[in-house]
């Protein structure tokens, strides 16, 4: 029982904390919903270029609510539930419902998205009432429902781990990469770096995609490490780096090379910046993939078309066309994992901060968009409709 | 190194649990089983059963003693895990020499897992230092069986339908003739009419409809059958038959200009509308004999009636979230706060007193409830008759709780009584299964 129990809470999408006393069940019309982001979007043009991968996550969810429908290219065409009403680039966006989408008008007046908001000032907004809806680094979770704000997380579904640089030669060989993938405690990391929201990770899929997950080993191994190690002619000290501006990125780096170290294996940890000739030197890298689809062959797939480049995987993403069945999906996961060339370490949900008004909100999952044309709040007055936009 | 994190044995539990369920299964699935298949088991489990035995045969050694270890940590019910595991044990035994325990025996460990399309069987094989793993997967798939009654104290809940697609209302109309469908299921934009052909629904026809104006998000719709009439409602479109020539209808859009339209409502004495406003979710009020919409009542989601002598005492749900109490003069004699959107009377026929089924609160992405409550001291009449031998003539209106509440595994986006109100009709949503599903409810005296 306790099993199915947890089960149940971890298919869940959402988790909340500080709970609101609700007084509704049918949806509310009406009412402006604020939101904070760290983005700073510059443009609702569909084909203007943002400046940085958080930039251009935002601005497609922005798209995704303007815009209904994405084309093959990847462009979105025709209306969507929400029109820009006003747009201030890298500070404000105001969205107005579409009484004429095709979808139905969304219960929202207006969205009200303010830019640029650091994340001190996300979680003051949010428990002072002055934000509606915000996004929560995963290791800042628990923090924010100490500080009695109300949150929604997705399942896991974004990847930390390790990739090895294949055209390095100090971990050329398996044996070193696999010395070190023995010394990492992953317990460590999701109770203390991840302030446990997250898990283990030990397959490149997690369980409730894949189904497998639990065949992949979460365990650290510094016996069997160090004997590995010992065994290697020469030890080379192993880099590792992280993107600079990830500051979980580099916490985690960081106990890796703690675990690394107490394992007899020297580790230096180093921030990249966008200057690709600093990676050059570099053994590994702590990589953050995120799920775009829930179906696992779709996710590995794109996986694989991430890692490639970096690991050179001795398996290709065509290796899952043709609708493969669970058997292939594991045996291709396996062959990569039992490589160690990914070394995965981590997973952790999208988490978002909600005020206690915010009704029907469905943290979204892999390749999903803020679900915003089906949100309503709860202390609007549906008398007044008739003067609503 | 594989690991394991949950870890069930077959025990006494389960074997009680799988004959509890073959006493249980309906007739017609426990005859005649084809040879090697559980009688219990849908023909996709037995499938699997087979063709996961098959590969274990396939990497494990015959001629060795095996030890079997079964988890479940899936969303299978215990019912339906204990089965699937007896099933298993069952055909590995016609293979393999199980023994509960052996130093030297291959050991098989057969866990009943689940990813985001299918469930996953997987079977890790062990013998000395070797180890191999063979898997079958088993898509998931909405299911259209009829299902049973399921007691829940003095609210039974029968589950008819469910569809992965939201719909806004179902009916099982009276009358139809033999050939004629014995389902409705209304949709924001289709009619769907089916059979029960073997314990399962059988699509017959599916009309397309052509609203006058978007649905808004939340539509709501309703299924009104009075005698031999029908008639159904969307936004922006209602159609009309009567039973005996179903599913023939005659649909007519409603203009995008006007979105407020008469919806009925159901009373014990006559039918009484109330306008409905199309664009988004409420009703604006009672509409008079005249036709004019009367204001002594607020807007409001649901409403519950109850006629007595006098007239017609309403109970409401109201747009600002609190459901109030009008007598039959429309006067408003008591609010009741901190309910659902949904309430509506249920004729338990235990006594003459009024009976209200009503959700709780939240959203949709919560579990929810209906509980039934006593309306008592509703009526001035009824309070008048009653002050004779008791203090009921000053003691105000209330509401009752009788017996448990009856869970649901998600939201519940309607209920809508019978026209007999001897039943109600509930659309919810089931959070764990993703299907909308659609069950009768009705209250049975002192069980």
């Amino acid at each position: 029982m306790k099993v199915r129990l947890s089960l149940f809470l971890a298919a869940s999408s959402v988790a909340l904390a500080a709970l609101p006393a609700f007084t509704a069940r049918l949806p509310r019309y009406g009412g402006t919903l604020t939101m904070d982001i760290g983005a700073a979007v510059m443009s609702t043009d569909p084909s203007a270029a943002p400046a940085n991968s958080d930039d251009a996550d935002a601005k497609e969810q922005i798209d995704g609510l303007i815009y209904a429908h994405r084309s093959a290219d990847g462009t979105f065409a025709d209306p969507g539930p929400f029109r820009v009403r006003s747009f201030t680039p890298g500070h404000e966006a105001v969205l107005a419902a579409n009484e004429q989408f095709e979808g139905g008008r969304p219960f929202l007046d207006t969205i009200q998205i303010e830019m640029g908001r650091p994340l001190q000032d996300r979680l003051i907004d949010l428990q002072l009432g002055k934000a509606d809806l915000a996004e929560i680094p995963a290791d800042q979770a628990r923090r924010a429902v100490e500080s009695g704000i109300r949150i929604s997380r997705s399942r896991p579904d974004e990847l930390i781990a390790l990739v090895f640089d294949s055209k390095r030669a100090a971990t050329n060989d398996a044996h070193v990469r696999k010395a070190i993938a023995l010394t990492i405690d992953r317990g460590a990391i999701v109770n203390f770096i991840l302030q446990k929201t997250g898990e283990p990770a030990g397959g490149l899929l997690p369980q409730w995609s894949s189904g497998t997950s639990f065949l992949f080993s979460t365990a650290d191994d510094p016996v069997q490490s160090r004997q590995l190690w010992s065994e290697v002619a020469a030890r080379p000290t192993i880099s590792v780096g992280y993107d600079s501006g990830d500051s979980l990125a580099r916490a985690i780096a960081e106990r890796l090379e703690v675990n690394a170290q107490e394992a007899g294996i020297s580790m230096k940890v180093r921030a990249l910046s966008t200057d690709a000739a600093t990676h050059s030197s570099i053994d590994a890298r702590v990589m953050r993939l995120r799920m775009p689809v829930p179906i696992p062959q779709a996710a590995l797939a794109h996986f694989l078309d991430v890692l490639n480049p970096l690991a050179e995987l001795d398996v290709s993403a065509s290796a899952l066309e043709n609708s493969p069945d669970a058997q292939q999906i594991y045996d291709t996961e396996a062959a990569i994992i039992d490589s160690y060339s990914v070394v995965p370490i981590a997973w952790i949900p999208r988490v978002f901060g909600l005020s206690g008004r915010v009704r029907n909100w469905n943290t979204p999952g892999p390749g999903g968009g803020w679900p915003l044309a089906n949100v309503w709040l709860d202390n609007t007055d549906v008398e007044s409709k008739k003067g609503s936009s | 190194m594989p690991y394991h994190p949950f870890r069930r044995r077959i025990n006494l539990l389960t074997g009680i649990l799988f004959l509890a369920c073959l006493s249980l299964a309906p007739p017609g699935l426990a005859q005649s089983p084809p040879a090697g298949q559980n009688a219990a088991l849908q023909p996709k489990w037995n499938d699997a059963v087979a063709t996961l035995v098959e590969k274990i045969a396939g990497i494990a050694n015959a001629s060795e003693p095996v030890t079997l270890k079964i988890d479940n940590i899936s969303s299978l019910n215990e019912i339906d895990a204990s089965t699937s595991e007896q099933a298993l044990e069952s055909e590995l035994s016609k293979r393999f020499r199980l023994m509960p325990q052996a130093a030297d025996a291959t050991q098989i460990t057969i866990t009943l897992s689940e990813g985001a399309t299918a469930y996953i069987w997987v079977a890790q094989v062990r013998s000395g230092t070797s180890q191999q793993t063979a898997m079958v997967s088993i898509a998931k798939e909405p299911s259209n069986a009829a299902r049973a009654e399921r007691p829940a104290m003095n609210l039974r809940r029968k589950l008819i339908w469910s569809q992965p697609q939201p719909f806004l209302d179902f009916d099982l109309p009276d009358g139809v003739p033999a050939n004629g469908p014995g389902m409705i299921v209304l949709e924001s934009s289709s009619v769907n009419f089916y059979n029960l052909v073997n314990g399962q629904w059988a699509s017959v026809k599916s009309i397309q409809l052509k609203p006058a104006m978007i649905p808004p998000r939340g539509a709501r719709g309703m299924i009104w059958q009075s005698g031999e009439e029908i008639d159904m409602f969307v936004p922006g479109e209602s159609c009309s038959g009567v039973v005996a020539t179903l599913p023939e209808l005659v649909c007519a859009p409603h203009p995008s200009t006007n979105p407020a339209v008469n919806w009925p409502l159901v009373t014990a004495n006559q039918r009484q509308d109330a306008q409905f406003e199309s664009d988004r979710n409420f009703f604006a009020g009672m509409v008079s004999s005249s036709g004019a919409i009367q204001t002594a009542i607020p807007p409001f989601y649901t409403a519950a009636a109850k006629a007595s002598g006098d007239g017609t005492s309403w109970l409401v749900a109201g747009v600002d979230g609190k459901a109030k109490l009008f007598d039959s003069s429309n006067k408003l004699i008591a609010t009741f706060p901190g309910w659902g959107d949904q309430v509506a009377t249920i004729d338990t026929g235990c006594d003459d007193s009024w009976q209200v089924a009503t959700t709780g609160t939240g959203d949709s992405m919560e579990p929810d409830h209906i509980q039934i409550y006593d309306i008592r001291n509703y009526a001035q009449s009824q309070a008048s008759a009653q002050s004779t031998n008791s203090q009921s003539a000053t003691t105000p209106p209330e509401a009752v709780a009788m017996g448990q509440p009856l869970d649901f595994a998600g939201p519940i986006f309607a209920i809508w009584p019978a026209t007999d109100m001897k039943s109600a009709r509930v659309v919810s949503l089931n959070l764990q299964t993703g299907m909308y599903e659609g069950s009768i409810i009705s209250v049975s005296c002192g069980e």
